[in-house]
């Protein structure tokens, strides 16, 4: 089975879960202490989807406004962004509208945009409506998902419907790596882990 | 072998036939022109006689006019002659009859389209003038004020300075285009010969390394260069041809002076062409004198007079009584020996002196015209640019190189079969008469013929039986004894064909060649009776010198190594030599049989001989003792065995051969030093039971093919059975990029000193010691390397091959390299520069996957999946490790220019000085100063390494160690919003302003492959954290990365865009940036795929488009920059616009700016411009 490796970027407000949900994705549950990777900056998770193995390489970005300029740095080339926001802080929100705006205009072309509503479970004091996140998705023909990175709710969902979104490989060309398939073919271990 | 052999000759043949049909094209065309005039006039006389003859027999007879059929066969419009001629005819014949007028008037159109005829001819004549000399047929060399060759240094500054003026360059130009040559080498090496002496040619190098001038940055390489352009050979040649045998000769120019390096005693220049290549002489014609003699710069002229003059000098010489000059020759000849004899040997001892003279008389029994005087003079063979302190040099320069004569002299069989003293004075007998007799004709005999085997078997009985009965010759062994008989060693010359074919039927009473004092040039000599005029002999008989005797001496195994590998087949001469003088040699076909001689007592080898054969029986690489004696057929692998030495199978590589065979001659010089060395070394035992009679024995060195015997440290291979056939190239890499290693890459190296070193020889008994030594551990670690991993293995021999400039990959990976040490700083920034590194490295990496240049491939040795690493491996390896130093250097160099530098070393003690949270780290823990010393420290370490991989490994390793303080203080895992704030507090406390470099350097050069995973993820925070503090200041007043931060991260995109497809240059080149600027809404930058020269109108139309303009004819383009805005007209191209502002020295900000054409009063502040940065 074909490995491809499909570089997913986490974008969001700080403090949203972005990790969290990539750590619940990729480790099944919070705080695992041994890490395939260094860090929780960047995860590795392979799954497969069809009749290919999708190994999720997945770019953490920092929230903060002031690393907002370092983004593009993060984005480019991926295969996939989810956008994450917090249902409890309608600022978040607003960041994810602008995080889709800067995808549309400097984000790589065929990018899959996923839109992940975090913190499900607390939705006793929700400011996000479903609705219109679903609409604003809608709207941008992105995959919507609400998740809870601690109770492990939608996660697995959320990198499957991306993994359907992928095109096959025959014809595609959003990773730079699959044009290179022919020649060589990355190992699928990240061999520059310590 | 016998095939190949014939082949062989017969391809030389044709060679020296292209060659000559080459240099007298013009002459011969000319002549070819001439004999047509000629016989056009010729007719015209005829035609002529037959007129005024019918006109006779018209009057006699009175003959009817008639009409003449021949006269009449050309399709001439008679009739439009008619009219004039008929006027003229009338006006001069008035009173003629009106039938003679007739006749008259015929005879007359016909003469007058005779004249037409021959006018046509004229031009056409003309015209293939014109075309043979080139435009400037008409201008004379004489008008050319510089005297060629320069002498001086003062002359090639006024050459210089006359060269500024164009029409003294087309001067030149035409001048030097006359010079011909064979093939573009050699015509290179004329027009150099031409133009520069030996003497300046010695003060100059190609980049002007060292202490010597730039040749590459004259006037006159570019004449030189659009000379070589004009010649018919020269037509397709590349610049870097071109350099390439510039180099060589100006690396070799100092040797050239007098066949002795840079030893520079004054000699007169007295030059003599020496033997003068004959067709039909018996034996030798050796044409000298002062009448004929030619200065390199004048025999590079081919002007009719020359070659004539050299024709009929050949012609007289095979004429002339010989008998006078001989003598002559002779004495000069035992002067030399004698001298050269007190030079070596501190014993002389009279029979060698004898001995030699006796053999000097044989080999030079026809010269002539030998000058009579003993002063010193040069020597030099016509057309060659080596010349020679003395007759003995060029004849042993004569016995390894080609250089000149299409092969190499050899020892008429007859001498070097001779088995005892009785045969040699039989020889000696018959004097010149030697060439003439039976003994000399057997072997022509079986020159000619392709069974040269049985001949030489037959030979070699006859021999020996004639030496039946006498006692051996005590000065010529078989090359076993001398391998075991050490003596106060003499120099001398093997030829190792020579001994293979005698040795091989009769191993061990067959003679080496070596003789008398050791100096002992084979010379083969044959009573030609070659029909073709030219004959021809292998090249095979290459002579190998013994560079250090007690240096191989010591080394026994290492000899019988060289000695038991057979010669390859040897690619015909791949040079022609026309015109050049040569020495007839019969043709000797070798039989390329076993080296059974080689099987040697093992007792007799020397100590470390058997040490090492002990050793390398312990081995486990299972290779009995004995076999190290034995021959071992070791297949020829040339082209990894030594960087510096190009594949001698291909016939590219003859060059070079050149050039190292004269590194060989050079060093003969040197050798005397270790003679001199050797001389008071004791003798082995093996050899005081010999019986010695006169003579000194010699320590050789044989080797079996020139190639080999081109550096000594060639001939120290591997036994092959110890070292499966990899292992003992990889060994030879250390001692190789020692000695050599950096000689290919830069010729300055070896312009600087003499290619063999002579330190290395200065102090022969401590040299040897450590070269024994240098040979074990060598054995050893090629028991180390036999087990090495196929992959360090195939990444070794990638970085040799790159090494070896005689391949395509070698030599591009070398001449790149030669570039960029150059033109580092040419480049506009560091990132370009990393760039086109990174370019270059992929484009290696995809030409050795494509190419089948890789022996064995690569694929044999690294499963698929791998193949790209080991590549990237061997990329860096090759590529990047000696480039690192130049690159970082260029790459500060470029900081400390645009000031980036500075402003970085502020922004860091600045941001040094705030605390984590002002940082943004919240809640975790920060390292303490001595984890940040730890940090620094291991950053100081990566930057030591030149891979980008491991460089990132070693930031990972920083980011994990950042990971563990921040996780150990809290027990939770960080997510990228905690770990970049504190990478970047990190990166600020380690306060290392040259990280900034090193982070570039491997974002730019790691594999494209890589930098999704997550070395690329922490790559891109270090850098996106670098990036933060270089704009710290701005950062904490804006909140905005500067707009060339922003830049570069757009670069950097494009580059990762760029990488989806081949790269190339014009990747980078086709985006440009544009701002739109609105009066309400400020400015919006996109950046557009703009084809390089897409119009400006066409760039208006994208923008309208992209920027969803509603009235898009009343905006325009603009350049803005910071003094003016300039609407760009709707034809320029935006793409050159931006590339020329790229290519000012300074390059100052500029933008282009889509707006209203009418939006006059722009007053929008330089800030917002700057960078098209988009309003967040």
């Amino acid at each position: 089975m074909a490995i491809r490796e499909l570089k997913v970027c986490l974008l969001g407000d700080t403090g949203v879960g972005k990790s969290s949900i990539v750590c619940r994705f990729v480790q099944d549950h919070f705080d695992h202490n041994i890490s395939p990777t260094i860090g929780a900056s960047f995860l590795t998770k392979t799954v497969p989807c069809g009749n290919e193995l999708h190994k999720f390489l997945i770019w953490d970005t920092a929230g903060q406004e002031r690393f907002h300029s370092l983004a593009p740095m993060y984005y480019r080339g991926s295969a996939a962004a989810v956008i994450v926001y917090d249902i409890t802080k309608l600022d978040s929100f607003q960041t994810l509208k602008k995080w889709v705006k800067e995808l549309k205009e400097h984000g790589p072309e065929d990018i899959v945009v996923a839109i992940a509503g975090n913190k499900n479970d607390l939705g006793d004091i929700r400011e996000v409506p479903t609705k219109d996140a679903k609409e604003f998705a809608e709207s941008i023909a992105a995959i919507f998902i609400e998740t809870s990175a601690r109770n492990a709710v939608n996660v697995e969902e959320l990198f499957q419907s991306i993994s359907r979104q992928i095109p096959p490989l025959e014809n595609t060309d959003v990773d730079s790596n699959e044009s290179f398939k022919i020649t060589r073919q990355p190992p699928p271990s990240a061999r520059r882990c310590c | 072998m016998e095939g190949s052999n014939g082949s062989s000759s017969k391809w030389a043949m044709e060679r020296r036939m292209e060659g000559l049909v080459n240099k007298h094209m013009a002459d011969m065309a000319l002549e070819t022109l001439q004999q047509r005039l000629s016989a056009v006039s010729q007719e015209m006389n005829h035609l002529s006689a037959e007129i005024s003859r019918r006109e006779d027999s018209k009057r006699v007879q009175d003959f009817p006019r008639r009409t003449e059929p021949h006269f009449l066969v050309g399709s001439f419009p008679e009739s439009s002659n008619e009219e004039p001629v008929d006027e003229k005819k009338l006006m001069a014949n008035t009173s003629s009859s009106s039938a003679e007028t007739a006749s008259q008037r015929k005879i007359i159109s016909l003469l007058l389209e005779i004249k037409e005829e021959q006018q046509r001819q004229w031009a056409v004549l003309k015209d293939l003038q014109v075309m043979i000399q080139g435009h400037m047929c008409e201008e004379d060399v004489e008008t050319l004020e510089i005297d060629l060759p320069l002498q001086t240094m003062e002359q090639l500054d006024e050459t210089e300075r006359y060269l500024e003026n164009d029409g003294a360059q087309k001067r030149m130009v035409s001048h030097l285009s006359r010079m011909g040559g064979a093939t573009v080498d050699d015509a290179v090496r004329r027009l150099m010969q031409a133009v520069l002496s030996f003497s300046v040619g010695s003060e100059l190098n190609w980049v002007g390394r060292g202490q010597k001038r730039s040749f590459r940055n004259t006037r006159l390489q570019g004449v030189l260069f659009r000379a070589l352009k004009k010649t018919p050979v020269g037509k397709e040649a590349t610049h870097h041809q071109f350099a390439d045998v510039v180099k060589k000769w100006l690396r070799f120019a100092p040797f050239r002076q007098g066949g002795s390096g840079r030893r520079q005693h004054y000699k007169p220049p007295v030059e003599f062409m020496c033997p003068n290549y004959n067709t039909d002489t018996e034996g030798w014609s050796c044409v000298l004198g002062p009448d004929i003699a030619e200065s390199p710069g004048s025999s590079t002229q081919p002007n009719r007079q020359n070659a004539s003059m050299a024709a009929d000098a050949s012609v007289k010489s095979c004429q002339m009584d010989r008998s006078g000059s001989f003598f002559k020759l002779i004495n000069s000849f035992s002067t030399e020996i004698s001298e050269l004899k007190q030079e070596m040997v501190q014993t002389a001892r009279e029979p060698d002196t004898k001995l030699l003279q006796g053999l000097a008389g044989e080999c030079s029994s026809d010269c002539e015209g030998l000058p009579s005087d003993r002063e010193p003079v040069h020597l030099l063979l016509e057309g060659s640019g080596i010349s020679f302190a003395d007759l003995f040099r060029l004849v042993a320069f004569c016995c390894i190189s080609r250089d000149v004569l299409p092969f190499t002299l050899k020892l008429p069989e007859a001498i070097s079969a001779a088995k005892t003293t009785t045969d040699l004075e039989e020889v000696a007998k018959l004097g010149i008469e030697f060439w003439h007799s039976k003994l000399c004709q057997t072997e022509t005999s079986s020159v000619l013929d392709g069974s040269a085997v049985q001949q030489r078997v037959k030979q070699a009985e006859r021999s020996t039986s004639l030496g039946d009965n006498s006692t051996p010759i005590p000065h010529t062994r078989t090359p076993s004894q001398l391998e075991c008989s050490q003596s106060n060693g003499a120099l001398c010359f093997i030829n190792p064909l020579f001994l293979q074919t005698h040795l091989s039927e009769r191993a061990s009473t067959k003679t080496a060649t070596s003789s008398a004092s050791g100096e002992n040039c084979a010379l083969s000599h044959s009573s030609s009776s070659s029909t073709q005029g030219r004959s021809h002999v292998r090249p095979e008989s290459v002579l190998r010198r013994a560079i250090s005797t007690d240096y191989t001496r010591n080394k026994g195994f290492n000899r019988e190594e060289s000695l038991s590998r057979s010669p390859p087949p040897r690619p015909p001469p791949p040079r022609t030599i026309s015109r050049r003088s040569a020495i007839i040699i019969k043709q000797k076909s070798m039989p390329e049989t076993g080296v059974s001689w080689i099987k040697m007592p093992q007792e007799k080898t020397s100590l470390l001989g058997r040490l090492s054969t002990s050793f390398s029986s312990i081995s486990p690489s299972s290779s009995p003792p004995k076999k190290i004696s034995s021959p071992i057929p070791m297949p020829s692998r040339r082209g990894k065995r030594a960087p510096s030495i190009p594949d001698v199978d291909g016939q590219l590589c003859h060059l070079a051969l050149e050039d190292q065979i004269i590194e060989q001659a050079v060093s003969q010089s040197l050798a005397k030093q270790a003679l001199r060395n050797a001389a008071t070394d004791s003798r082995s035992p093996a050899e005081e039971g010999s019986p010695v009679g006169q003579e000194r024995l010699s320590d050789i060195s044989i080797s079996t093919s020139s190639s080999d015997s081109l550096d000594y440290s060639n001939s120290f291979t591997l036994p092959a059975a110890a070292s499966p056939s990899r292992a003992d190239s990889s060994l030879e890499e250390e001692e190789e990029e020692e000695d050599f290693g950096v000689g290919v890459e830069s010729d300055q190296e070896l312009s600087m000193e003499p290619p063999f070193k002579p330190k290395k020889r200065h102090n022969a008994g401590t040299f040897v010691l450590q070269r024994a030594l240098k040979g074990h551990l060598r054995k050893v670690s090629g028991v180390f390397n036999s087990l090495m991993t196929p992959e360090k293995r195939a990444v070794k021999r990638i970085v040799e091959q790159s090494q070896n400039k005689g391949t395509y990959f070698g030599s591009l990976v070398q001449d790149y390299m030669s570039y960029m040490q150059e033109n580092c700083s040419c480049h506009e920034s560091g990132f370009e520069l990393l760039q086109t590194v990174r370019q270059f490295m992929t484009q290696m990496k995809s030409y050795l996957l494509q190419s089948s240049e890789l022996n064995p491939p690569i694929e044999s040795l690294i499963p698929e999946d791998q193949i790209d690493q080991v590549l990237e491996k061997a990329m860096h390896k090759c590529i990047l490790k000696p480039l690192k130093p130049v690159v970082e250097a260029a790459l500060y160099s470029f900081q400390v220019r645009t000031g980036v530098w500075q402003q970085l070393k502020e922004n860091l003690s600045l941001a040094k000085a705030k605390q984590p949270q002002e940082m943004g780290v919240d809640g975790a823990m920060p390292p303490d100063p001595v984890a940040i010393e730890k940090i620094r420290h291991k950053f100081h370490n990566m930057s030591k390494l030149y891979s980008p991989e491991k460089k990132v490994s070693l930031l990972l390793r920083v980011c994990k160690l950042i990971y563990t303080i921040m996780e150990d203080n809290s027990g939770r895992m960080y997510g990228a919003d905690d770990f970049l704030p504190m990478l970047t507090y990190v990166l600020a406390q380690c306060d290392m302003p040259e990280l900034d470099t090193e982070i570039q350097y491997m974002m730019e050069l790691l594999d494209p492959s890589l930098l999704h995973g997550e070395g690329g993820y922490y790559l891109t925070s270090a850098y996106g954290a670098m990036s933060l503090i270089k704009n710290f200041q701005e950062e904490q007043a804006a909140r905005v990365l500067s707009s060339e931060t922003r830049n570069t991260l757009h670069q950097w995109h494009r580059r990762r865009t760029a990488q989806r497809s081949i790269p190339s240059v014009d990747d980078f080149q086709n985006y440009l940036r544009v701002a739109l600027q609105e009066p309400d809404s400020g400015c919006t930058a996109k950046t557009l795929q703009v084809r390089p020269y897409a119009t400006t109108e066409e760039v208006c139309q994208l923008c309208a488009e992209k920027f969803k303009v509603q009235d898009p004819d009343k905006h325009a383009l603009f350049l803005l920059t910071e003094e003016s805005t300039q609407q760009l007209a709707p034809d320029t191209h935006p793409q050159k616009i931006k590339a020329e502002l790229h290519s000012r020295p300074q390059i100052l900000p500029f933008y282009f700016v889509y707006r209203r054409i009418q939006n006059l009063n722009l007053t929008a502040p330089s800030d917002e411009l700057n960078g098209n940065s988009v309003p967040v």
